[in-house]
């Protein structure tokens, strides 16, 4: 047949080291969502709205490497388009978002990037200001986490990041969120041993589970439920976005009788969702999901808490 | 390499030999849940990259694992609330990493077909001996873990050799979802063995529709409807096969899963409808139509 495969692959190829019961890592332990025991939120709310807003830097210099970040540079340097359609994010459709959240009595998680906290102290006032909660986004955009990074450059890139943010809030942050949700393989150990509490990389789950035998906290984030993801990456109407979210609402609230409280993560971009022919979308999506659920509108880490105190799992408490 | 796959006859979709399903449903109708493992770390293929960023890609392979830890268990729902059983493409390596998900599909006699070790080994390059040594492992691993035989065959992340056919169908295996070039099942040219083409779909697969499409829910449950209303009504003059291709991470989400729900809902409620399995469907075929359209195609496939 074929002659050039003849020799076939290497013989790593057939061979299966992590074919075994569970996961192909020792990160977390393979569980199933429906057989769990159930939770409940604390005034007893079908849906734990979790709503995450990260609030990114990308600097104009960036290289894209080893990846391009969501969001990130396109055009030859200096990709001015870019980088000021993001910064408009960071003026004024934040200030929609915070409005918005304001008007309607929620309470978001804001993925700050260092960075942004050390340039931008007037905007942390305002998230501040609007009693959201803050957890950490990493240096900024162009330092991305990978399996490419050595250790201690990672060490020292979480450190700092922790350090900048701390001094712009007088507290540590309790979360963190990897630029472009991306990881090494020694994030995790690195993040728990910095004293993090919860990380919302991760998209594999509706509910929060232990990282790490239980020193850290993965709380379910959707990468689908995004404006970024909907209505930039797919193309979808804005109409579309706000049926989708009122769908997932509807199918996660319909769970709870049978399985206890359920969390609808949402992640919304400033400089997506603030635009201004986006934002009353942004309004009808959200005033849905409060008006047709009993919903316990909370930040991440408040979610995880209460979540490791019912379920006797995790690091919080 | 071959300008042409030579796998199967030219025959157009017309005034064929007619096509009859039991008690004289016009259309099979079956459903090929995904059910797969993608691995954290695995040996890079020559010819493709398992992940686009470095090692570990986290997002995409725990969108992956979302499928077995939450979107199966809702897809099943669904299918249950229908009536349908799932003719499950499997990694199966599955059976040794989530031996519970296995279980809860011999619960329901669904079937078992493979589809590779994991969805991360690709089999570009392989040689024979590596190709049978994957076809063999999958053989003897959903026997131990289901006590059944495959039937059915669609490789790893779709990937082939020029010898996948004839290998396959040396081991038994009796129908391939691996071809595209028909909405009805089709003798496939083999050395030995009888192999069909049994029609599956990348057109109303989930992954295709919501990955590469881009299509929104709704969109993707009014083209199951369309898909199934048009081969239903050309399935009076001559039975035909509709496949609902699917993957836990992508129609199990909690904004997707009512729409496919209600497109499912809308074909197992209608007349006409023969509710299969991929291997009823190739036996039924390989029973009273195979050796027809053999003769039909000159005396081979």
């Amino acid at each position: 047949m074929s002659g050039q495969d003849e020799g076939g692959l290497p013989e790593e190829f057939l061979r299966y080291p992590r074919r075994g019961y569970g996961m192909d890592h020792d990160w977390y332990e393979w569980s199933m969502l429906h057989e769990r025991a159930p939770v409940s939120w604390p005034g007893g709310e079908a849906l734990a709205l979790m709503l995450v807003v990260p609030l990114e830097w990308f600097p104009l210099d960036s290289s894209n490497k080893p990846f391009r970040p969501p969001g990130g540079m396109l055009t030859p340097y200096p990709d001015l388009r870019h980088y000021t359609s993001r910064d408009y994010g960071n003026r004024v459709g934040v200030v929609r978002l915070l409005d918005l959240f304001a008007e309607l009595n929620v309470r978001a998680t804001f993925a700050v990037n260092a960075e942004v906290a050390r340039r931008y102290p007037e905007l942390i006032d305002a998230v501040r200001s609007g009693r959201h909660e803050i957890c950490a986004h990493g240096i900024d955009m162009a330092h991305l986490h990978s399996g490419e990074l050595p250790i201690e450059t990672e060490r020292e890139w979480i450190g700092r990041a922790l350090d900048m943010l701390r001094e712009a809030l007088d507290s540590p942050p309790r979360g963190w969120l990897s630029p472009g949700r991306s990881e090494s393989a020694n994030t995790l150990e690195l993040l728990a041993g910095a004293g993090l509490e919860y990380c919302l990389d991760w998209v594999n789950d509706d509910m929060p589970y232990p990282l790490l035998g239980g020193r850290l906290t993965a709380m379910p984030h959707s990468d689908e439920l995004s404006d970024r993801q909907i209505i930039l990456d797919y193309r979808h109407t804005e109409e579309s976005f706000v049926e989708q979210i009122g769908d997932a609402a509807r199918c996660l609230a319909a769970e709870t009788g049978r399985f206890g409280g359920r969390i609808l993560p949402l992640s919304v971009s400033p400089w997506v969702s603030g635009l201004p022919y986006r934002i009353d979308y942004l309004r009808r999506a959200l005033d849905g999901v409060l008006k047709a659920h009993s919903v316990w509108s909370a930040g991440a880490g408040e979610i995880c808490r209460h979540w490791c105190g019912q379920s006797g799992q995790g690091n919080a408490s | 390499m071959k300008r042409d796959p030579g796998l199967y006859s030219f025959d157009l979709y017309r005034d064929r030999p007619k096509i009859t399903w039991p008690n004289g449903a016009q259309i099979a109708l079956w459903v090929a849940p995904n059910i797969e493992f993608y691995e954290l770390h695995p040996p890079a293929n020559p010819q493709r990259r398992p992940w686009p960023r470095p090692l570990p890609d986290i997002v995409p392979y725990a969108h992956r694992d979302y499928g077995n830890r939450a979107g199966l268990w809702r897809m099943m729902q669904a299918m249950d609330d229908c009536g349908m059983r799932g003719s499950i493409s499997l990694s199966v390596a599955l059976c040794d990493h989530h031996p519970e998900i296995i279980e809860a599909c011999r619960q329901r006699d669904w079937e078992f077909f493979s589809h590779g070790i994991y969805n991360t080994r690709y089999c570009y390059g392989m040689s024979e001996a590596q190709e049978r040594a994957i076809i063999e492992d999958s053989i003897e691993t959903v026997e131990r873990a289901a006590g059944a035989r495959i039937a059915g065959w669609l490789a790893p992340a779709l990937t082939h050799t020029e010898r996948t056919m004839d290998l396959i169908a040396e081991y038994g295996v009796r129908y391939t979802c691996d071809l595209f070039q028909d909405d009805q099942p089709q003798p496939v040219r083999v050395k030995s063995g009888r192999l069909i083409s049994m029609p599956y779909s990348l057109e109303i697969n989930d992954v295709i529709c919501y990955n590469s499409y881009g299509q929104t829910p709704r969109q993707y449950g009014d083209l199951i409807r369309r898909q199934f209303d048009r081969l239903h009504a050309e399935g009076a003059e001559s039975g035909t096969v509709m496949c609902i291709p699917l993957h836990p991470f992508l129609v199990g989400q909690p904004h997707r899963i009512e729409a496919f729900h209600r497109a499912l809902e809308y074909c197992c409620t209608r007349s006409g409808v023969w509710k299969a399995t991929a291997v009823e469907i190739c036996d039924h075929y390989l029973e009273h139509h195979y050796d027809d359209a053999v003769a039909r195609a000159g005396g081979s496939a």
